[in-house]
């Protein structure tokens, strides 16, 4: 089986009608490539495409490009959302939200289908969620685990205020914090006291199978 | 009239996509892909702005335009936009700016050599401001694409919108698909404020807004509260500029940014607060538009009062 060609996962990535990502993942499935890792395909499309919005890369991409293949990687995924490897039940239940500020879901939405698949049920708090939001829901929801994403640096600090507000509110020990997303790394987990650090949706699945004692 | 376009990306191809299926189809003439990978030594040399021409892609069609469109080309390719405004005998060219990206270097010198050689240019930021023109080719096509502009059917006794019909559309398209989310909805101010804000930013939907959203340069806020209050003109609610003009009314004279902190909130209408829309920038350009209109004026200092006199009551 062929890798994917960089130059066709950009093409797909920014066609603004959203027709090839359909062909290509099809394609990709008969490959035998596993849903994560066709996602591993086109985020390095996506890294391409960060890098020229930073003015890094060769070509120059804009805002319009991050929104465009932002919508092609939720048509896959939408694509991909059956063929996820399915496995265990009742593992737990599991809130996720991605901090204020910060509007990037489409992360947060892969590993909430890879943990759904992997028997927890999910709440997804949605984008740009409050502190108080994430912390009400614990108090009411009781999650064995709540997950957070931040791909801004900028709304890094909002990922350690969550964890503040639930100390706040009494609530720290209740719940498991794993957070996650491009601009999170494993040293800024321990820095803000979260209980796991994912460096991708799988990496986030054995943490969680751990917490509630179902380890891979 | 005839259009050429010079496009680049999923920006470009989506306005030439709405355009083309809004009835200016048969009116595109050329459209032709403008990246730095067509042009020699991908348009680093400082040579290009010697002679510009001489990096004009060699596959550029030969083809004959009255007005010239650049849509989502990168700034430091502006340069060879005259050279192609020549070659293609435009008279007009309009170049979008819908992200810092798209600003053309030198930009004044693009500005001088077209009207050295009488090609008007206009520099609309966003393309969706574009509203109408001295130019006659320009003026024609922002009759149909550029800021837009709605007329709304209001049924008097449900108090719902009945019909929303497009006079102009956003040049993406996020006018009418935005219009025909409103269809049925009771004509309430929050109601609708979130309904129009939501589906300009819904980056799933295929007629999204794609300018910049970086909160130093708001322009797709900008954008989402021209359509606002498009929107709110046709239903008969209160705009952003009837919020402008009432407080200069009350205070007479304040500073711009004492204006903006009443009238400017990210969520453009705070809980139980009439604020007026997302961006500075819009509040800046009502301002422009009402001191043209002799209804405010700028007084130095950063000041802005009214020109409207006080009706004794
Ligand atoms: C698409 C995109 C957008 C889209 C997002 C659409 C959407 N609905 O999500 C839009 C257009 C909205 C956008 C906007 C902006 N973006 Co943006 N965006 C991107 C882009 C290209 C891809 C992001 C993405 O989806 N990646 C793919 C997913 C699968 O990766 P991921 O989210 O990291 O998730 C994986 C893991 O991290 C993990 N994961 C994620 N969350 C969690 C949580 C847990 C608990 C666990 C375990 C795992 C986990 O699982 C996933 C799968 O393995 C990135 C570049 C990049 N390479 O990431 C820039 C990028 C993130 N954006 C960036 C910027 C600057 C912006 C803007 C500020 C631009 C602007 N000036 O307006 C705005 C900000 C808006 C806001 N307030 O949030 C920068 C951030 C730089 C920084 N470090 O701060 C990036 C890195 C681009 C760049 N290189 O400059 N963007």
């Amino acid at each position: 089986m062929e890798t994917a060609d960089p130059k066709e996962i950009l093409s797909i990535l920014l066609d603004f009608k959203g027709e090839r990502v359909k062909e290509f993942c099809e394609r990709r499935i008969r490959d035998r490539i596993t849903p994560h890792g066709i996602f591993a395909e086109l985020s390095a499309g996506l890294d391409e495409i960060g890098r020229g919005f930073e003015g890094k890369g060769g070509t120059r991409y804009f805002t319009s490009d991050l929104i465009v293949s932002g919508r092609n990687m939720k048509r896959a995924l939408a694509i991909l959302r059956p063929h996820f490897p399915k496995g265990g039940k009742g593992r737990g239940l599991v809130i996720l939200g991605t901090v204020k500020g910060d509007v990037h879901d489409i992360g947060k939405m892969i590993f909430s289908v890879t943990l759904e698949s992997n028997g927890f049920s999910c709440i997804d708090l949605g984008v740009d969620v409050d502190r108080a939001i994430f912390a009400g829901s614990v108090a009411s929801q009781r999650p064995d685990i709540l997950s957070l994403s931040a791909l801004l640096s900028s709304t890094l600090p909002a990922m350690g205020e969550v964890i503040e507000e639930l100390k706040r509110r009494g609530l720290r020990e209740d719940v498991k914090v794993i957070v996650g997303g491009h601009a999170v790394t494993e040293e800024f987990a321990r820095e803000i006291g979260a209980d796991a650090y994912g460096r991708d949706a799988i990496d986030g699945l054995k943490k969680c199978l751990a917490f509630v004692g179902a380890g891979t | 009239m005839r259009i050429g376009i010079l496009y680049a990306g999923p920006f470009g191809e989506q306005m030439i996509n709405h355009i083309s299926l809004s009835g200016f189809g048969d009116r595109i003439v050329a459209v032709y892909e403008l990246t730095p990978e067509k042009v020699p030594g991908g348009g680093r040399s400082g040579d290009i702005w010697e002679s510009p021409e001489e990096f004009l892609p060699a596959d550029l069609p030969e083809a004959r335009c009255d007005l010239l469109l650049v849509l989502g080309v990168q700034g430091s390719l502006g340069v060879l936009v005259p050279g192609v405004a020549k070659r293609w005998g435009a008279r007009a060219v309009v170049f979008a700016i819908d992200d810092r990206g798209m600003v053309p270097d030198a930009r004044r010198s693009i500005e001088d050599e077209l009207c050295e050689v009488g090609i008007h240019v206009e520099f609309p930021e966003p393309f969706c401001v574009l509203a109408g023109s001295r130019n006659g080719l320009v003026r024609e096509f922002a009759g149909r694409f550029g800021r837009p502009h709605f007329r709304a059917m209001v049924d008097p006794s449900s108090h719902r919108i009945t019909a929303i019909t497009v006079l102009r559309d956003t040049p993406c398209g996020t006018g009418s698909s935005t219009a025909k989310k409103l269809e049925g909805l009771p004509c309430d101010p929050d109601l609708i404020l979130r309904r129009c804000y939501e589906e300009h930013h819904n980056e799933g939907a295929d007629h999204c807004c794609l300018a910049e959203m970086d909160p130093l340069y708001p322009v797709m806020q900008e954008a989402g509260d021209l359509l606002k209050d498009a929107v709110f003109s046709a239903c008969g609610l209160p705009t952003t500029r009837d919020l402008i003009l009432g407080i200069l009314a009350d205070d007479g004279e304040i500073t711009v940014e004492d204006l903006k902190a009443r009238v400017v909130s990210t969520q453009a209408r705070r809980q139980g607060e009439e604020t007026g829309c997302t961006a500075g920038r819009t509040v800046d350009l009502y301002l422009d538009e009402l001191a043209e209109e002799g209804k405010v004026e700028r007084t130095g200092g950063g000041r802005v009062r009214t020109k409207i006199n006080k009706k004794p009551c």
